[in-house]
Parts: structure tokens; sequence; C-alpha cells
């Protein structure tokens, strides 16, 4: 009975652990304008330490990279790359080839041993968010310009830990994802929310799922932008009360 | 303290009891601002603005 059970057990863990895709996947299209050839794509990588390995759907596998890296395709067109191992963050800071890329389909290993994503993703204004899994950001202090840009496109935002956050600023600027999660904010530290969702398309939902996290963070003295999008509901407009009662400062659509 | 829905977009500077920097930023005529910051200077001129952000050692990057 007890090996019966033991062997049920051990088969669950298998199949979660199956069913994790633990892969940072995403697309490029060679053809957008970038700093690389119209037939390459080079990854250029933010602080912390590498080592992965990737495979793209031409048949390329490449083992134990540890920074910067320009893949070159058969030819110009659209691929899909799949990373494994320790990538702690992009920072595609407004250029090298960031235009490139077209999807952002699963975090995965991305952001394991991070401590900064400033500007990691700013830039990519050809690219759609699908990615829906939390990837791994708990060491993460620096959001700034996460993903300022003038067009990242997306259904929703994931429910990524932000415990080591310290600061957001122009963060979501400029994003096309109307639908941000609750509770993503309430184990952050960060106050500085300026420009953070300037800009953007949130839904009524979502400016009240993050007035009402950050409340729940119980921060002091912080600042908070939104432009564009809905105005929060009453429940939001109740966190915002408690938060200005704490000394913070709220800008947002009336 | 709140601005709502300025005709002309306004910047602000916020300041606590101590008359220190705590917020700065812009309210055009689709928002609202509300603080709980004690002082708070209010301009039509954003040059000014950023003039006074300038001396206290902020230099906005847009």
């Amino acid at each position: 009975m007890i090996i019966a059970i033991q062997n049920t057990i051990g088969a669950i863990r298998n199949n979660a652990v199956a069913s994790a895709n633990l892969k940072f996947e995403f697309s490029v299209n060679t053809a957008e304008s970038g700093t690389s050839n119209d037939d390459q794509f080079t990854l250029t990588v933010g602080s912390g330490t590498f080592l992965y390995d990737l495979t793209t759907t031409d048949g390329h596998s490449e083992t134990g990279l540890t920074g910067n890296h320009t893949i070159t395709f058969s030819s110009s067109g659209v691929y899909s790359i799949s990373i494994s191992g320790q990538f702690p963050a992009f920072k595609f800071n407004n250029g090298n080839d960031g235009e490139k890329m077209v999807t952002l389909d699963n975090f995965g290993v991305y952001g394991g041993g991070s401590t900064s994503q400033d500007n990691a993703f700013r830039g990519c204004n050809n690219m759609t968010l699908n990615a829906t899994d939390s990837g791994n950001f708990g060491s993460a202090s620096d959001f700034q310009k996460f993903m300022f840009t003038g067009n990242i496109t997306g259904v929703s935002f994931p429910l990524i830990d932000t415990s080591s956050a310290t600061r957001f600023d122009n963060a979501f600027r400029q994003t096309r994802i109307a639908n941000f999660p609750a509770n993503l904010f309430d184990d952050c530290t960060a106050t500085n929310f300026a420009n953070a969702f300037l800009d953007t398309i949130l839904s009524q939902q979502s400016i009240d799922n993050i007035l009402v996290s950050l409340d729940a963070a119980g921060q002091s003295n912080g600042t908070f932008y939104q432009s564009g999008g809905s105005a929060p509901s009453s429940v939001g407009i109740a966190a915002e009360t408690n938060l200005t009662n704490k000394g913070w400062t709220i800008t947002r659509t009336s | 303290m709140t601005i709502k829905n300025p005709t002309k977009t306004t910047y602000f500077i916020c300041r606590n009891e101590a008359m220190e920097i705590k917020s700065y930023g812009s309210v055009d005529s689709t928002q609202v601002m509300v603080t709980g910051q004690p002082h708070v200077k209010t301009y039509i001129r954003e040059q000014l603005w950023l003039n006074e952000l300038s001396k206290n050692g902020i230099d906005i990057i847009n």
C-alpha cells in the first residue's frame, strides 16, 4: 500500500517536472533592422553569469555559450530559438537586434541569477509577448525600462516574482498589453514607478490590480504613473487613497 | 492635493515636510494626480519645471 502511494506521488512529481517548460523560447525575424546581417541574429546579454546552450528551428545547436553570441542562419527569415542553462538577462537597450525579436514564447530559465533587467527588452518594437510562465526573476532588483518600447504587444503580462525588485521606472512604458495580474507587486519594496505605465492600454481590472498590489506591499512615499488605458474602479481608487495616505503620488488616467 | 483634468498640461514637484523632492511629473487633461506629500508646486511652462528639477540634480530623460 505504502509503495503504491509512493509510486503515485513519484508519478505526479515526474509529470509535474515533465509539464514545466524550462526552456527560454523566442522567435526572431532576421530580415528586420538590427546591427547584425539580415541572415543573422545577435543575442546581446545583460549583466550576470551566463552559461547556456541553444537550438534553433533550422538545426543549429550550440553549447557552452557565456555571453553575446551571433547566430548565422542559412537564409534570411523567421526562426525559433530555444535556450537552456543559465541566462540572466537580455539587454537590447533600444538598439542592437531588438527589432528582430518577433515573439517571446516562454521565459523558462530566463532571469536565473539576474540582478538587473534594466533595458532588457527595450526597443523590441516588433515583439509579441506570449509567455505565460513566471520565469526566474526572484533575484532581479532593477527593472527600469524592462519592456519600454514603441509596441510590445500581448494579451497578458504573467505573474512574475518581484520580491527583490527596487525600481520599475519606465518598465512597461508604451507597451500594448492590457492585462496585468493581481498580486504582481505584493512582495516588492519598489517605490519608483515613475512613467512605468506611460502611454499604455491597461484595462480597468489591471489598474485596479496594480494599485491594490502596491497598497498590499505596504511601502511609503512612492511614485506611480499611468497614462492611456482605463481609469480604476472604486476598488482601485480605495487602494489609491490608502497609498496617498502613505505619502505616495499617483498620476493616472481619470 | 489633487490635480484633475487640467486644461493645460501641468507639471508638478512634490516635497515632504523637510522640503525634499519626493515626486515629480506631469498631468494632462485625461489624467488626475493625487499625492500625500504636503508641499506641491505646479508649473505650466515645462522649462521652468525642468530648471527647478535640474537645480536639484534631477535630469529628465525622455
